[in-house]
């Protein structure tokens, strides 16, 4: 692939179980806070649960929306909107007369799996049909467009765990080769029993708050929220004075071909993910301040993202921050993203909680401090189920 | 730069593979099944047009597909045909990229484990089913099989899942991010559905209008694959034609500019909550047909409308459309027998929820590829 031309970031809304503004999420990262806890929102019959990283406060601001009826998913995704908008100084009104693009990753916001419909379906109860004419039109991609009334492409990329970050390349493409004046995009996730069992069914649930990286680690915490981007073409830039708060340089995305839940050993995948994300970005390795890993705490993922940093990309430090976030999961590549772009901005990253003792098989670990970086470009990777690696190189406003 | 269709892989209702998506078209017959299930008002039965992957024996090992669920199947023989067809099964693959629509998933496996999570009392569900739930499985299944470590790419946008597929395919061959996309879709049946159809659509159908009447009258559920081998081609010819353009939006949100001077192949399959809109956009005139018998009414049917356009161009017929009661037939020039394919450009219209519209442009002739 061709390098890109770099695509101007408007403005980031971000929330999850470290802060409801991005802000707060890095005050929180910054002062090494993190919040885990049993699952409040939904019943587990297990004698023991695993904690969980959960938005507990109400974050849904009814009086900026017309249809309050929607999947929590969506509620979430529409939060992070309003507040890249008025990050980005934008109204929904600039966005709609204008050729605008809605493109978001999730999981569980695009799974037909209301449970209770399920329940009484099986039981014979004739349950409504309600749930199932919901989920057919608002996953969250499309709960944007129709509250803002937006009539460009949509798109809902469901690529599980880089669904977030595979959006925000998708979205990226869709302005840099004119098809979209103005793109929201980002990835959504909530909490659900189903993944919550799901993941536990894998074993790769841990049982205290995740450590990723750590010589002790032994599984993934989940967590939920959402990051939503304003992608705007150098037209709209130029035509409403806007100045960039940040810019998408590269993307790049592989598959492992390997195994559907297990990353594959030697790395390839995302080897070739990075590769291309550093080529479209027109960027070396050396021009990168830092690494957001995926870094979920599982003994496999760490294990190879390690390896893989230490290979390719040597003595660039790298973080995981899923030791505040949890696993968001369809979210996750898109809230990391937020973060890569204000550590950029602040020119530090914080330490990787959860992080402690390295482990003698991880070649490479990451910075366990507060460490101040250098540079104004930063490399954001996802691994997924199904053996995908998407990966973003994101640049500060002043490129 | 110009996109050629260099091989379709087709699975569904009307059987496996183009020779049989030809006949049906060529034959109309009764083709639907009755599935039937319980409920606490006694048996439902739900006309359905349902999907055989036994012929994947002839390509996969038994062995292989011990935890494959029908999705994973219905994906991969579809798949497998598309690549023969364009001569890339064993070699051939440059580059290659995947990109898997889905309009709602693996719906299968899904409720599967949501009933093992019941049936357990929480704790143990099946960890095979769990994986294999999610809308990537299709997708990262084929890589795993094909072995392609290319860019890997699902997404779900119901009736316009295809379109955006598509849209995307477009944009990494123009990009250059790949030589070839294997691009489709694949939607299963399972019996929520069956009831949710049966509720919303048969049983129990909502009041409306004479025409909403009516197309609820011919729904009939189906599933299926279908998928397309795209390359970028300036030299050489391609028997399938080429495409030209692909277009999303919303109707009632902005403007709809439809080409002119095509033939308008409409995917009203009796379902969708704005048919009646397709006599309204339609340019005057238009010759138009439906193929929505054939293949049933399901989120990735456009991809089966893009196959028949497909078909079309390279035995340069247009078949008589299905009178649609889903479509108002007064109001719209339908093809009622075997024409010649005048035009040379076949464009494949969806209509969806909420005015959502997606369209895609198939033409005999080179032509620079457009998308928005």
């Amino acid at each position: 692939m061709m390098s890109m031309r770099p695509v101007a970031i408007a403005g980031i809304g971000c929330l999850c179980a470290a802060g409801l503004t991005l802000r707060q999420c890095m005050d929180s990262l910054y002062a090494g806070k993190r919040h885990p806890g049993p699952p409040t929102r939904f019943p587990f019959k297990h004698k023991f649960s695993f904690p969980v990283f959960e938005i507990e406060k109400d974050f849904f601001p009814e009086d900026r929306i017309n249809n309050g009826n929607l999947l929590r998913t969506s509620k979430l995704a529409f939060t992070a909107t309003l507040g890249a908008l008025d990050d980005a100084g934008l109204t929904i009104e600039n966005l709609r007369q204008l050729k605008t693009g809605v493109c978001i990753g999730t999981n569980v916001g695009s799974s037909m799996n209301n449970e209770a419909f399920y329940r009484d379906n099986t039981e014979g109860c004739d349950p409504y049909i309600a749930p199932v004419d919901r989920f057919l039109i608002s996953n969250p991609t499309n709960s944007i467009a129709a509250e803002f009334g937006i009539g460009g492409p949509c798109m809902t990329v469901v690529n599980a765990c880089s669904a977030g970050s595979d959006a925000l390349g998708i979205a990226a493409s869709w302005i840099s080769s004119g098809l979209c004046d103005a793109v929201i995009a980002g990835g959504a996730d909530e909490l659900y029993r189903v993944t919550y069992t799901g993941f536990k069914s894998l074993f790769i649930n841990a049982d205290s708050p995740c450590k990723p990286f750590d010589a002790e680690r032994n599984g993934l915490n989940l967590g939920e929220g959402a990051a939503v981007f304003v992608l705007v073409s150098e037209r709209l830039l130029r035509k409403n004075g806007l100045s960039p708060r940040a810019f998408v340089l590269g993307y790049g995305s592989a598959s492992d071909a390997y195994h559907f839940t297990k990353p594959r050993p030697d790395g390839k995948g995302l080897i070739l993910a990075i590769q291309e994300a550093l080529r479209t970005s027109g960027l070396n390795s050396s021009d990168l301040a830092f690494v957001n890993a995926h870094g979920t705490g599982t003994r496999d993922n760490d294990l190879i993202e390690s390896r893989v940093l230490d290979e390719i990309l040597p003595g660039i430090p790298f973080i995981s921050t899923k030791g505040y976030t949890g696993h968001t999961l369809g979210a996750s590549g898109a809230i990391e993203a937020a973060f890569t772009i204000a550590s950029l901005e602040k020119g530090r990253i914080p330490a990787s909680i959860g992080f402690k003792t390295p482990d003698p098989e991880l070649p490479a670990s990451p910075v366990d401090s507060n460490t101040e970086i250098n540079g104004r470009a930063a490399l954001s990777e996802t691994l997924a189920f199904g053996g995908n690696n998407a990966v973003l190189v994101l640049g500060t406003g002043e490129n | 730069m110009k996109i050629s269709i260099k091989g379709i892989g087709v699975l569904g209702g009307f059987g496996a593979g183009l020779a049989m998506l030809e006949q049906a078209l060529i034959h109309p017959k009764k083709m639907a099944t009755t599935v039937s299930m319980e409920s606490s008002k006694g048996q439902i039965e739900v006309p359905a047009l349902l999907a055989d992957t036994s012929d994947l024996a002839s390509y996969v090992e038994k062995r292989a597909l011990r935890r494959a669920g029908h999705y994973i199947r219905m994906t991969l023989l579809s798949s497998l045909y598309a690549l023969k067809d364009a001569g890339m099964l064993e070699t051939g693959r440059r580059r290659m990229g995947i990109i898997v629509a889905t309009g709602y998933g693996a719906t299968c496996n899904t409720f599967d484990f949501q009933h093992s999570m019941i049936d357990s009392d929480d704790p143990c569900g099946s960890p095979t089913k769990f994986a294999n739930s999610v809308h990537n499985a299709a997708a990262g299944n084929l890589s795993l099989f094909l072995n392609e470590m290319g860019p890997n790419l699902s997404v779900s946008q119901y009736d316009m899942s295809i379109p955006s597929a598509f849209m995307c395919a477009l944009q990494w061959l123009k990009e250059g991010r790949v030589d070839t996309v294997l691009v489709g879709g694949v939607d299963e049946y399972c019996k929520v559905l069956g009831y949710y159809w049966h509720n919303r659509y048969n049983g129990n159908a909502r009041k409306g209008n004479e025409t909403s009447l009516n197309a609820l009258k011919h729904a009939i559920i189906g599933e299926g694959a279908c998928f397309f081998v795209l390359t970028r081609e300036e030299d050489g010819v391609s028997p399938y034609g080429y495409i030209e353009d692909v277009q999303m939006g919303n109707f009632l949100r902005g403007r709809i500019r439809l080409p002119e001077s095509t033939i308008y192949f409409l995917g009203a399959d009796g379902y969708s909550q704005r048919e009646e809109s397709y006599g309204d956009i339609i340019p005057a005139r238009a010759r138009v047909a439906s193929y929505t018998h054939v293949y049933g009414g399901v989120p990735i049917g456009p991809a089966f409308d893009i196959a028949i356009a497909a078909l079309s161009v390279r035995s340069n017929t247009i078949h008589g459309s299905f009178q649609n009661p889903a479509i108002d037939s007064d109001q719209l020039n339908m093809v009622k027998k075997d024409e010649v394919l005048g035009s040379g450009r076949i464009c494949c219209l969806k209509l969806g929820a909420d005015g959502a519209f997606g369209w895609l442009t198939v033409n005999s002739q080179k032509v620079q590829v457009n998308s928005s």
